[in-house]
């Protein structure tokens, strides 16, 4: 009997709808730090279903990135990007000492947490700040812009059988879609 | 049809195309396989992949279904080789699916069970003690840079600002930390000490730190660095007072032994990637699983797809063999089938085509036999029907074979629907060939080869003289034969005999008789003149009668010459187009009166066509036959004679028909054979040329003249004159008569 109950897994997997992260992006903030350096500040609530914080407590380290866009718009036709910006952090288990991990990906910076949640306000904090080199001249005044951004979970860099329960049901569907906002 | 596939044309392509799509799947199957190891490839192939397969296995399925769905249609319309493509079909289903469902089972069996076996608690155990063991063995080095930073902090609490930083870097070199920093309130840095030769900027405790650290409690806790190794950050505070605006504390960073940290790393990652590795079993297993059911279900699709193909491809050539032997049954034989293999079926197809085409060819000969015989025998026919000779054919046992059109009207009987009758058998339906065969019975059964003679029959307008011969022709190579039994109507050609030695006889006795008649008479008249002045009494009456009685004789005599002399000489005819009902009109005005003791009644047919006709002939020809018809009905107080006229269509064409019947008694039999010839008579005092004279006018018309007993009593005689082409009917001018 046992050795049926995988493939009723595996359709009751296939067959259940994908569930969504309740993540978002709250608020969207800007500053120019000089005239060629933007930074753009999200303020993130982050969540994690179920899958992915068990799959946290047994090692799994979940690798996040935020993408902001610096975009013209142009009416009816598609925003054009002037200036795009990324960073990646991850979020992990460290069973040595029973923290969490959240690891500047890009600048390698680690911050421990001693509980989860704390570590989702890491990486939210870390994620929530973005730094776009925008060439000078590019922005001109009187034309209308906006930033966009968004947060989602690199399915890539799960394991691959994680990567398989992801790419058939979408159940660690993170993308939080663009979130938008004028620049001012 | 012949339809030969060669070269290229020979190449199974659907055969080709079937192969290239397993080995596309087989390689598409391949790289699944390898992308579900492979990250970066499973990132960038595995939904395309996926995408592939379920469509093939949607298509496949697809074809399967119709092709189920149309073979059992076929099934049930009974298609010849629709019943053994589904016994093929279900033969390579079972040799398709038992051994993949057994391979099936037993991979599905090992991946659950495998995969399970891979994992055992006794190394979890070991995994999780060994953890813990370096925690422990940290915790120790923990708790005792504690103790040693709270006994530090008690040191230098009081200690000036001036001299903290001499004091911190004495007492870091002491306890080899890494950093050590003293910080006054308001997290102001008082002092900081480092081993970094690149000085540093000390990064005082977080709030997070300070937030976290219990009155008197020093807070402690490792942290990875980013280079891999470990650092022990312990923050102290003097005594039991919290840290606060007024307080010191004191933050020491150390560094952890690198062996010590590279085992406890070493097993830390040890333990997640068993962690990880366990976790994701259900997934592992779920992924195997459902890669080896989808080439499963590709396997099994395709096996059942290859098995339709394939049993089709093989049934193809025994349902066109059935359909070619339908068709061959139903009589087609240029059926031809398309060869398309060289294998024994294809043997088969090439042998059934030579078996076609040589039952082709000898039907081609029958036919073109048979329509020789068929025109050989239209031939015959055709020569047969067109003789005026009677031609009847009997087998041995006289059953009726052939006889043609003449046969038919001489012995006035459809012959041809009574094929295969025996002769005898035409009785009531046909009493004339009764009546021939029972005169030509005997010398039929009489085994002659070869005989004539002259047969007799009688029919309601008289007799008929048949000459006849018959032969007896045996076919070869049997016992059997046929009597060709040939016949001629000659009783006109004996009439017209008689009638031409009749002619002779009256010109030679208008010749020879009328000659003397005159001297006669006028010497019987001068022997009345002379000795009637001589005697007187008896002898003078004598005399008297004597020669009044020879001219009389005479004068009859030459009446009778001059009737011998109107029969023998034929007049030159006037022939102009003739209103008949006119001149019958006129002819039977002659006859009304009431003197007349018998009435004669005239029913003209409207509209009747005109005929090319002597007014003066064919005037004496009516009155020969309405006195003739008046002296039948004499003395009969109902005597009737009706004349009437027809339009009528017979073989010979559109004729006039005149009638003219009485109700008298009737013409005796043996006389209607002879009436029309010439001294047939039954009056007492008629000189029998009448009637003969009537035929004589008619025939010189054209036409033909008949007479016959009507069955409600009284002679009717019948006259047809066929009708003059391009002339109008009768209903114009008078100088047509």
């Amino acid at each position: 009997m046992r050795r049926w109950a995988g493939v009723a897994l595996l359709l009751s997997l296939l067959l259940m709808p994908a569930t969504g992260l309740p993540s978002e992006i709250q608020r969207g903030d800007h500053l120019w730090e000089d005239d060629d350096r933007l930074l753009a500040r999200l303020d993130l609530e982050m969540n994690l279903p179920e899958v992915l914080i068990e799959a946290l407590a047994n090692g799994v380290g979940l690798d996040f990135r935020v993408e902001v866009r610096l975009e013209r718009q142009r009416g009816v036709f598609t925003d054009r990007v002037v200036a795009s910006a990324a960073r990646r952090v991850r979020l992990e288990y460290y069973a040595l000492s029973r923290h969490y991990l959240v690891t500047d990906l890009d600048q390698g910076r680690v911050e421990l947490a001693p509980t989860l949640g704390d570590g989702l306000e890491m990486l939210a904090r870390r994620l929530g700040r973005v730094v776009l080199e925008v060439e000078p001249g590019t922005v001109v005044p009187g034309l209308g812009y906006s930033l966009a951004g968004r947060v989602l979970l690199d399915q890539a860099a799960l394991p691959l059988p994680l990567q398989w329960d992801a790419r058939l049901r979408g159940a660690y569907m993170t993308r939080f879609g663009w979130y938008r906002w004028p620049l001012e | 049809m012949v339809s030969v596939a060669f070269g290229i044309n020979r190449l199974p392509w659907g055969l080709l195309g079937m192969v290239l799509l397993f080995l596309l799947l087989l390689a598409s199957l391949l790289v699944m396989g390898d992308a579900a190891q492979n990250s970066a490839r499973f990132e960038q192939l595995f939904l395309w992949l996926l995408a592939f397969h379920v469509l093939v296995l949607v298509v496949l399925g697809t074809l399967i279904v119709y092709q189920f769905g149309r073979l059992i249609a076929q099934f049930r319309d009974g298609v010849p080789g629709s019943r053994l493509t589904l016994r093929l079909v279900a033969g390579f289903m079972l040799v398709a699916v038992l051994p993949v469902t057994v391979v099936y089972y037993f991979s599905f069996k090992f991946l659950n069970e495998g995969v399970d076996s891979w994992f055992d608690i006794r190394v979890d155990s070991a995994l999780e003690d060994a953890l813990e063991l370096s925690r422990s063995s940290l915790d120790l080095r923990v708790r005792q840079l504690a103790a040693e930073t709270q006994e530090i902090m008690r040191q230098i609490r009081d200690i000036s600002e001036a001299l903290a930083p001499l004091a911190l870097n004495d007492v870091r070199v002491q306890v080899g930390a890494q950093e050590l920093t003293l910080v006054g309130p308001n997290n102001r840095i008082i002092a900081s000490s480092t081993d970094s030769p690149i000085r540093r900027l000390p990064s005082p405790p977080g709030p997070d730190i300070l937030l976290r650290m219990s009155p008197g409690q020093p807070f402690t806790r490792l942290e990875p660095q980013a280079d891999g190794t470990l650092v022990i950050r312990v923050v102290a505070t003097a005594g039991d007072r919290r840290p606060g605006a007024d307080s010191r504390i004191l933050q020491g960073i150390y560094p952890v032994d690198p062996r010590m940290t590279a085992l406890a790393i070493r097993v830390q990652d040890a333990f997640v990637d068993y962690r990880e590795f366990a976790y994701l079993r259900g997934p592992i297993k779920q992924g195997f699983i459902f890669t080896m059911s989808l080439a499963f279900a590709i396997s099994l699709m395709a096996a059942l797809w290859a098995g339709l193909l394939v049993a089709r491809r093989l049934v193809r050539p025994v349902t066109d063999l059935a359909e070619g032997t339908r068709l061959v049954a139903s009589g087609d034989y240029s059926t031809r089938l398309a060869v398309s293999r060289d294998d024994e079926l294809g043997f088969l197809v090439r042998s059934f085509n030579a078996m076609t085409r040589t039952l082709s060819e000898a039907r081609h000969e029958a036919e073109r036999n048979r329509r020789l015989l068929d025109a050989e025998r239209a031939y015959l026919e055709s020569v047969l029907q067109h003789l005026r000779s009677g031609v009847l054919a009997l087998d041995g046992s006289l059953r009726l074979r052939t006889a043609n059109a003449a046969a038919c009207q001489i012995l006035e009987c459809d012959l041809r629907r009574g094929h295969n009758r025996f002769l005898f058998e035409f009785d009531e339906d046909c009493p004339l060939v009764a009546q021939f065969f029972e005169v030509i019975r005997d010398a039929l059964l009489g085994g002659d080869e070869e005989w004539s003679r002259e047969v007799v029959v009688f029919t309601r307008s008289g007799r008929k003289v048949l000459m006849t011969r018959a032969v007896w022709l045996q076919e070869s190579g049997n016992n059997r034969g046929l009597h060709a039994i040939v016949f001629d109507d000659v009783t006109e050609f004996l009439r017209a005999q008689r009638d031409a030695a009749w002619g002779e006889v009256a010109r030679r006795l208008a010749h020879e008789i009328k000659n003397p008649l005159t001297p006669i008479q006028l010497s019987a008249e001068r022997l009345s003149r002379r000795l009637g002045k001589t005697l007187e009494g008896p002898d003078r009456e004598m005399l008297d009668r004597a020669t009044a009685t020879i001219v009389q004789q005479v004068e009859a005599m030459k009446t009778l010459v001059n009737a011998f002399r109107d029969y023998a000489q034929a007049p030159r005819l006037e022939l102009v187009p003739l209103d008949l009902n006119r001149l019958l009109s006129d002819v039977c005005e002659l006859y009304v009166g009431e003197t007349l003791p018998v009435e004669v009644l005239l029913d003209p047919a409207p509209g009747l066509p005109l005929i090319r006709a002597d007014a003066g002939r064919l005037r004496q020809l009516m009155h020969n036959l309405i006195k003739n018809a008046i002296e039948a009905v004499q003395g009969r107080p109902d005597g009737v004679v009706r004349v009437t006229t027809h339009s009528v269509e017979d073989g010979n064409g559109r004729r006039v028909e005149l009638r003219v019947a009485d109700n008298g008694p009737g013409i005796r039999p043996e006389f209607i054979q002879h009436i029309f010839e010439p001294y047939t008579t039954d009056k007492p005092r008629g000189t029998g040329l009448g009637l003969a004279v009537a035929q004589k006018i008619v025939e010189e018309h054209a036409g033909i003249i008949e007479c016959h007993n009507q069955e409600s009593g009284g002679a009717v005689f019948v006259i047809r004159i066929p009708v003059s082409h391009g002339v109008d009917t009768g209903d114009v001018g008078e100088e047509r008569e």
